[in-house]
């Protein structure tokens, strides 16, 4: 969910992009091995949720630039309310009310 | 995932692996940059950002994973394993490929004539949507059309695209030889797609023109390229050839029996009829081609409704019935493949046992092998399913040779089909097409099932069995369960009892024939010739015959001698009516046969002429009815109603018994109480004429021929059987007995091979026991047994078992004989000579093929096999 969530603000990124992204934006709390990105960029590659093209970075070497189709789109979506209605349901447990 | 990702991932796996690498390189040296620029060193930064990736190898195994399904790259591991191994132990391979290939040949050459006569369909063009037009009223079944009711059904457009009328087959006399013609509508080329190698179809306008076929002008015009403009006579008119077709071109509504096809020899324009024929108007079969967006039930039924516009009666059904292969594919069909199929699936099962055998003995000595596998943490499944990969091998090579096989007996069997047709049909004219057994991709399918199936059958058992026990007994060596030994007797015992099966089979068919071959129809058939013409022809070529000198006086008979008599309800008082065979023959008919005359005395000319009723019967019939009075002078009772309008009967109900000749048999298997009846000597009520020559029967041929050549072909009738115009009644006789000579012919060679394939079964497995006996043989012969001694407890050992084998396999043969005696009445249920000849063969092949072994066994030296541990 996280990656779909990284490609879905809009340009194409390669692996270590997202990886230093998700990376930065949480803070350094989520810190995960960084290769694992790879098997779960190809399961997404295979659903269909991303596509992935190769191109040439800034230095001029080649990398494969990963984006976020529309039934990727649609995936995150399902994903991102889903995890709102469990960390909802969660919050709403922890809560000190009632 | 669908199947075509996967096949695409597959075949670029490698490429797709060197991309992935590229990935991992550059984001390691990213990240390793990042981390430099941060403080560490060069090397350093290296080193932690290759940490901070992880295990590329399994990364990249696991990416990898993604692209196939375990089961595929497994399977691929599985495969090449097996091949390995199979290399390695070079004998069994080859024993277990051969075994196996006799039994998938046979099914195959099956499955191969199953396919021509059934499946595969004509080379026409879209042959699914031809279809022959019939309908049946309450009176008759209408297979026949006039051209204008063909017309009117061409009309019906909204149901067939096109329809082409076909007078199917007629006798016609082409250049002084006998030819099977096909009269046609102009469009009948066109509706089937039919080509041509040379000229052209026919097209509309031809009228004095003719096609034809390949293989009369390869047969008669000796494949002549200037055939074409060439005029050849058809009944005394000239036609024009123009054109000859391709060899494949087959019209789907030519004669066909089993296995034969008796094609046409020339097509012509049926408008052309009356040039050739001044008799009656063509009567039609009506050839359609259904519209594409119909079904066959929608264009039956349309035909049902256009055919009880058109008739005054009422129509029961009317059937559209496919013409695109020779046999249609209707369960009936396939029933009758059936028993075929289990004769021949008995050898294959005999290999699968042995190989099962062999597997299982193999097994025992990989005992090792396995039980490492899993104790190195492979599951029982992975190491089964790696057994049975191993038996699917050899199926495959079993099936690449079993076709070879299937080729070289189809090939076989094609060469004995054109001599059986040579030798025992000569009453037919032109000769057959056989069904072209040829093996194409169906054939292929089927052996790639087949093999499937028939590994799962003998790999499962030895697989499974050395898959069962506990890792630490397998590294020992030991084998648990059913012990490997009583499992491989039973096998064998199983061998034995249907190769016994097979054995009493053919024993008793090669009996039966035998004793049909001694049949005596009660009359010598040899040197008797009938001519077959219609009624119209009858008078002029009796007066031929009468005239030539070289004939015995001319003999009239309603169904010649051999064909079979037709039976009417008949009785006398006081008794109830039955069936009896009858004919119905002039004078002359016993003297020219050799029929004696025991009692009383034969018709004379004026009975016949006058249609006086009297009659005479044959022994038998006397006997059944007058046990102990005289039957001179009785009355028989015929029960002429419900008589089909088609059968040739007497006119009168009541008969007065004048005389008695001695039996004969007027089928193979037919009882010999018939009755006689006078029939007009001059041929006004039709019937078959028998020719006795006083010359030999060569000349009489001959000359027979010649003298009523041109007579016959003027009047040869539409759609009657092709038959020679003298024909010789012998010939009858040889056609009636040819299914059993096919059926025993086929039986032993099954029964051979079944006895090849039990004894070098037995022969292994006694090998097999004897190699693992040496030590105890050893210590016998150490402490005092012969070498005799040795080597008859060997040869008990193989006897026992096909004792065991036999016993069980007799009440298996008593219920497949009942089954089959059921179905041929002909063939002896139950014969003890059979049995006893099976059972002495499969004892004297249980010794012979244990003699090997037991020799070896004698000539072990003690001190070797105490010695080796």
């Amino acid at each position: 969910m996280l990656i779909l969530r990284t490609l879905s603000r809009g340009a194409p990124m390669h692996g270590f992009e997202i990886a230093d992204h998700i990376q930065t934006l949480s803070r350094d709390v989520l810190r995960v091995e960084e290769g694992s990105l790879y098997p779960a960029l190809q399961r997404m590659l295979l659903k269909g949720w991303i596509s992935g093209e190769w191109g040439k970075t800034n230095e001029n070497r080649r990398a494969r630039y990963y984006q976020l189709t529309k039934a990727g789109q649609r995936q995150l979506n399902a994903e991102l309310e889903q995890y709102t209605r469990v960390s909802d349901a969660i919050a709403r447990i922890l809560s000190p009310a009632h | 995932m669908d199947l075509k990702a996967l096949l695409r991932h597959w075949t670029r796996r490698d490429q797709l692996e060197a991309e992935l690498e590229e990935e991992f390189q550059l984001h390691v040296d990213l990240r390793a940059r990042q981390l430099e620029s941060a403080g560490s060193t060069p090397s350093e930064a290296r080193a932690e950002a290759r940490r901070q990736f992880g295990n590329r190898t399994s990364l990249k195994e696991e990416s990898r994973m993604l692209w196939t399904t375990r089961w595929i790259e497994e399977s691929a591991q599985d495969f090449r394993y097996a091949l390995r191994t199979l290399q390695r132990s070079p004998s069994f391979t080859v024993a277990a490929v051969l075994t196996l290939a006799l039994g998938l040949g046979l099914q195959t050459a099956l499955f191969t004539v199953f396919n021509g006569t059934v499946l595969r369909p004509f080379a026409v063009r879209d042959p699914f949507s031809l279809f022959q037009v019939s309908w049946q009223t309450q009176r008759e079944s209408k297979f026949s059309f006039t051209l204008p009711e063909f017309q009117s059904l061409r009309q019906q457009t909204q149901v067939f695209s096109d329809a082409a009328a076909i007078e199917p087959r007629f006798n016609a006399n082409v250049d002084g030889q006998g030819m099977l013609g096909s009269a046609v509508s102009d469009n009948y080329f066109e509706l089937l797609g039919g080509a041509t190698i040379l000229g052209r179809p026919l097209e509309r306008g031809d009228h004095d023109a003719l096609v034809l076929s390949h293989q009369a002008w390869r047969e008669r015009f000796a494949s002549d390229p200037r055939i074409l403009g060439r005029k050849i006579l058809v009944n005394g008119h000239p036609f024009e050839v123009i054109g000859v077709t391709t060899p494949e071109f087959v019209d789907p509504i030519s004669f066909k029996f089993a296995l034969f096809d008796l094609q046409v020899g020339f097509w012509m324009n049926v408008d052309s009829l009356p040039l050739i024929w001044d008799k009656h108007p063509p009567s039609v079969s009506v050839l359609v081609r259904v519209k594409p967006e119909l079904t066959r039930e929608q264009a039956q039924s349309a035909l049902l409704a256009y055919a009880a516009h058109i008739t005054s009666e009422r129509v029961v059904t009317a059937t559209l019935e496919s013409r695109a292969t020779r046999l249609d594919l209707r369960p009936q069909s396939i029933w009758r493949f059936i028993p075929l199929v289990l004769v021949f699936g008995l050898v294959l099962v005999i290999a699968c046992a042995n190989v099962a055998n062999m597997m299982l003995a193999r097994g025992i000595a990989r005992q090792r092998e396995v039980g490492i596998r899993i104790s190195l943490g492979a599951s029982r499944a992975r190491v089964l399913r790696q057994l049975l990969t191993e038996g699917l091998v050899i199926s495959l090579f079993a099936g690449a040779l079993g076709m070879l096989f299937a080729e070289v007996a189809l090939w076989g069997t094609t060469n004995a089909l054109s001599s059986f047709w040579a030798q025992n049909a000569p009453k037919y004219f032109g000769s057959p097409k056989i069904v072209p057994f040829v093996l194409d991709y169906r054939a292929f399918i089927f052996v790639l099932i087949i093999a499937t199936l028939v590994t799962l059958a003998f790999a499962w058992i030895p697989a499974w069995q050395s898959t069962r026990q506990a890792a630490s007994h397998s590294i020992r060596g030991e084998a648990a369960g059913l012990r490997p030994g009583r499992l491989r007797d039973l096998l064998l015992a199983a061998q034995i009892a249907v190769c016994l099966l097979l054995l009493v089979c053919s024993a008793t068919l090669l009996r039966s024939t035998s004793r049909l071959e001694g049949f005596d129809p009660g009359f010598n058939p040899a040197g008797i010739f009938r001519v077959q013409a219609s009624r119209e022809a009858l008078p002029e070529l009796i007066r031929i015959l009468q005239r030539q000198p070289w004939i015995e006086p001319l003999a009239l008979s309603a169904r010649a001698p051999l064909d079979g008599f037709r039976a009417l309800p008949m009785n006398i008082t006081g008794k109830s009516s039955e069936p009896i065979a009858f004919n119905l023959v002039s004078p002359s008919y016993f003297p020219l046969l050799r029929i004696p005359l025991t009692k009383g005395r034969a018709f004379n000319e004026s009975e016949a002429l006058a249609k006086q009723p009297v009659a005479i019967v044959s022994e038998s019939a006397a006997q059944h009815w007058w046990p102990s009075q005289d039957p001179i002078g009785q009355i028989v009772h015929l029960n002429l109603t419900n008589r089909p309008s088609w059968i040739a009967a007497p006119e009168f109900s009541d008969a007065r018994v004048i005389g008695v000749v001695k039996d004969v048999a007027h089928r193979v298997s037919a009882g010999r109480a018939v009755v006689y009846f006078p029939i007009d000597p001059q041929g006004k009520q039709g019937g078959t004429l028998l020719v006795r020559g006083k010359v030999d029967p060569q000349t009489t041929a001959r000359l027979g021929k010649q003298a009523i050549g041109d007579v016959f072909w003027k009047f040869a009738t539409p759609g009657s059987m092709p038959l020679d115009p003298f024909a010789p009644v012998a010939a009858e006789l040889d056609m009636q007995l040819a299914p059993f000579h096919a059926a025993s012919a086929i039986s032993t060679v099954l029964g051979i091979l079944a006895l090849l394939l039990t004894a070098s079964g037995i022969f292994g497995v006694v090998s097999y026991i004897v190699s693992q006996r040496t030590r105890e043989i050893g210590i016998r012969m150490a402490l005092g047994a012969s070498a005799f001694n040795v080597a008859k407890l060997v040869l008990k050992q193989s006897l026992k078992r096909a004792l065991f084998g036999a016993l069980a396999g007799i009440p298996l043969a008593y219920a497949a004989s009942a089954l089959f005696a059921a179905v041929v009445p002909v063939v002896n249920g139950f014969d003890p000579l059979a049995y006893a000849a099976a059972i002495g063969v499969v004892l004297s092949a249980a010794i012979l093929a244990a003699f090997g072994p037991a020799q070896r066994a004698a000539h072990t030296r003690p001190g070797d096999t105490l010695r080796a541990d």
